[in-house]
């Protein structure tokens, strides 16, 4: 096999740690936040975190796709960080401990 | 992504992110997929598995014995449960609860009772099918929630590999009935989007669910967040709100039962009126609550479920337990629509609801699940190996993954095989059987490993594929002499779940043996010239093991 | 239960109909090809062909069962076709076409027995 260039490494890993750290993080942030704005909207306590939780994992997967469909690894980072910190701070602000 | 990193387009990465995450982690998800396929039927195998179980038969039930039995087994419970024998099982499953007895299994006691006489039958120590089914979401030999945890990233990574194939199939409809066969990479091709495609409602459903049920484990923060790390609540709002204290709760009624036994009212009458109501699924369980005291009741539960909406549960009849005479069931909970969203994805991943012919349709989607999990394997392999051929030699990483595709595919066969076959060859007295069944499910595995380690690639194919052939073929003779019901038997006494078992056996020894057979004659373009050589393993299922002479072997 | 049966070659044959709409195999299945209108006949009959299917499967179970119960019918029909398509051709299409037949009689049967329990 040739030699891949560090470059192109680098880039795999930058994207795949954003897939799956970034992702996550993203998820979490949306669990919580997107359930936590919910149930202050009046939906049934269990049913917002349900329903948040399923939004969740979707997030999840759309991030992976994002973090290798995009145009490079910084997109990535961008394209998952910025809406994981404001729903991360959504969640904050909201009194929701994100332990 | 491509190495020159020039910017490609969403079908050029898709196809790359596909490929690298279906690989990474296809081995494990091949062998979640298939033990999950098998765990449909888990009732069964559990029940094959205990053959002492195999004297009882369904279509002689009487249900007067078993109460009769409870009565004696647990006179002082405070709940009876007698799960009726019919499709999936040929005993009564029988559990109590004392008054007073701790939460949960911990607190529940079990029997096995004979259908027609009401005996208990002590079958032999087996973890039986709930060892595969541990197996689909925890694995084995580590903390619970790393199992977990492994397959849940591994679900994760399958929904992805998932949503990035169909992106990046772009015939998906022009494509959609074509299987082009003996066209080498083309074939593979095909069946790998064929499989996937054909049944990709199914994948997608059980994938999400697959997390979805995960979801206490991989995915607390919105319990966390808003309920502040209270789970318990989370729960119990979840089941609806709790109902007025019913008379079950262990040990603090103090009910007068100083020698006042009060009989159970005649049971038959009951099942009659429930068999009238429920003529398509019949009684799935008997539930007794307070059993032997005035305030007894006799619950009758439908076997399986009309709708996935409410969990697949079914119909419920409740009876006053002295007098017979019919109450009013308490009305089920509403269930609002998130809860409907979520019932209705994880009910065909679990399955509970489904009569046989529905069951048999899941169990065949999984059957396409998991080819698809292997085609895609070896796809990985047969796409390079013209870049092999240019070479002249084998990367280490591609014998890598041919190493574990023989293993972890046609590994895994043998290994299940191997855990049936121990069953019935490990003696019944043998301390901690269960442990040594599961142990030799494992040693059998590891030793395929080391096989295809040992063995060129289309050798090891061939020759485990047709062991595993050979073992699964024999199951079903092995049955009645080692004390099981025969498939004469069991087809005849209407044993069904144990006809099942053996039949599954002999459909699976055909799969394996075909795809062993095609491995006879080598390809044709890479045929080498060698020594003939006798072909160590015979088709499947002929009894005469006779040396066959191979032309020509291909080892790569 | 006999309407779920024949939701599966109903939707056998609604797949037949989708198949023969397209160029790939239309020579496999009628020996030749089809004007560009005839493959749009052929969608819709196939799509109409798989919402009777669905349609049997609401009689036999409930919705959501029921949806289940039509997608896993609609896998064993799919891939019954491409087998057949690929080792059989012709036996794919006369299948096919023998399937809609009996299908029919098989409705009418139980339309006159739900008329006859209907007047009884």
């Amino acid at each position: 096999m040739t030699t891949l260039k560090l470059s192109y490494r680098a880039a795999v890993l930058s994207r795949a740690a954003a897939a799956v750290f970034g992702g996550y993080a993203l998820s979490a942030a949306v669990a919580a936040g997107v359930g936590l704005l919910l149930a202050d909207a009046g939906m049934r306590r269990a049913d917002a975190v349900l329903a948040a939780t399923m939004f969740a994992f979707l997030a999840h997967a759309i991030a992976a796709l994002w973090a290798f469909g995009c145009a490079s690894a910084r997109r990535a980072w961008l394209g998952i960080g910025l809406p994981a910190l404001l729903l991360g701070a959504i969640a904050w602000a909201m009194g929701g401990s994100v332990a | 992504m491509r190495a020159d990193g020039k910017p490609e387009g969403l079908r050029q990465s898709m196809a790359w992110l596909h490929t690298w995450s279906g690989l990474l982690l296809g081995w494990l998800l091949y062998a979640v997929f298939f033990t999950g396929t098998l765990s449909y039927f888990l009732d069964e195998i559990t029940g094959w598995m205990k053959p002492e179980l195999h004297a009882s038969v369904p279509a002689r039930l009487a249900p007067e014995r078993a109460v009769e039995r409870m009565a004696q087994l647990a006179p002082d419970a405070a709940t009876w449960t007698l799960t009726l024998p019919g499709d999936r099982m040929t005993a009564i499953q029988a559990s109590w609860r004392d008054k007073g007895a701790a939460q949960g299994r911990a607190g529940t006691k079990r029997a096995e009772l004979d259908a027609a006489t009401g005996e208990v039958i002590v079958p032999r120590e087996t973890r039986g099918g709930s060892f595969l089914y541990r197996f689909h979401f925890e694995l084995y030999a580590m903390p619970r929630v790393w199992g977990r945890w492994i397959v849940g990233i591994a679900t994760m990574v399958m929904f992805v590999a998932i949503i990035s194939g169909v992106i990046t199939h772009k015939k998906i409809f022009t494509d959609f009935f074509t299987f082009r066969p003996r066209k080498g990479q083309r074939s593979w091709l095909d069946a790998h989007n064929a499989t996937a495609v054909l049944a990709l409602p199914f994948h997608v459903v059980i994938t999400f669910s697959g997390l979805l049920l995960l979801m206490a484990t991989l995915m607390p923060w919105g319990v966390d967040a808003v309920y502040k790390g209270d789970t318990q609540a989370y729960f119990a709002e979840r089941r609806g709100a709790p109902a007025a204290p019913a008379p079950r709760a262990g040990g603090r009624d103090a009910v007068a039962t100083a020698g006042t036994a009060v009989p159970l009212a005649p049971i038959a009458p009951m099942l009659a009126q429930a068999r009238a109501q429920w003529p398509a699924h019949g009684v799935g369980s008997i539930v007794v609550q307070q059993p032997g005291t005035p305030r007894a009741t006799v619950e009758l539960r439908e076997e399986g479920g009309r709708s996935l909406v409410n969990r697949g549960a079914g119909e419920r009849m409740l009876f006053d337990g002295v007098s017979g005479e019919r109450r009013d069931a308490p009305a089920p909970a509403a269930v609002s629509a998130t809860s409907a969203v979520y019932n209705v994805l994880t009910a065909p991943h679990l399955g509970r609801f489904a009569g046989p012919a529905l069951r048999w349709l899941l169990f065949l989607a999984g059957v396409v699940g998991t080819t698809m999990a292997a085609t895609g394997m070896v796809l990985w392999v047969v796409k390079r190996l013209p870049e092999r051929q240019k070479r002249g030699h084998t990367p280490r990483g591609h014998r890598l993954v041919e190493v574990l595709n023989v293993a972890s595919i046609a590994g895994l066969s043998i290994a299940t095989a191997a855990y049936f076959w121990s069953n019935r060859g490990l003696p019944v007295e043998l301390a901690q059987r269960a442990d040594w069944e599961i142990r030799c499910f494992f040693i059998a595995w590891a030793l395929c490993g080391l096989h295809a380690v040992l063995r060129p690639h289309r050798s090891a194919w061939r020759e485990q594929l047709g062991l595993a052939a050979l073992m699964f073929a024999l199951l079903p003779v092995l049955n009645p002499l080692t004390g099981g019901a025969g498939l004469a038997r069991s087809i005849a006494q209407g044993q069904w779940s144990v006809a099942g078992f053996d039949l599954a056996m002999l459909v699976l020894a055909a799969l394996h043996g075909c795809a062993a057979f095609r491995l006879r004659t080598p390809p044709r373009a890479q045929a080498r010239p060698s020594p003939a050589r006798p072909a160590p393993m015979g088709r499947s299922g002929s009894a005469a093991l006779a040396a066959q002479p191979q032309a020509q072997e291909q080892s790569p | 239960m006999i309407a779920a049966w024949m939701a599966l070659a109903v939707a056998y044959a609604g797949f037949a109909a989708l198949g023969l709409a397209m160029d790939r195999h239309q020579p496999q299945l009628i020996g030749r090809t089809l004007a560009p209108r005839a493959n749009r006949l052929c969608q819709l009959a196939g799509g109409l062909l798989l919402a009777t299917s669905l349609a049997l499967c609401m009689a036999t179970w409930s919705t959501s069962v029921a949806i289940v119960g039509w997608l896993g019918l609609l896998t064993v029909a799919a891939l019954a076709l491409g087998v057949l398509l690929a080792f059989a051709p012709r036996v794919a299409g006369l299948l096919a076409l023998a399937v809609l037949p009996m299908a029919a009689v098989m409705a009418a049967v139980m339309g006159l027995g739900a008329m006859a329990r209907a007047m009884a």
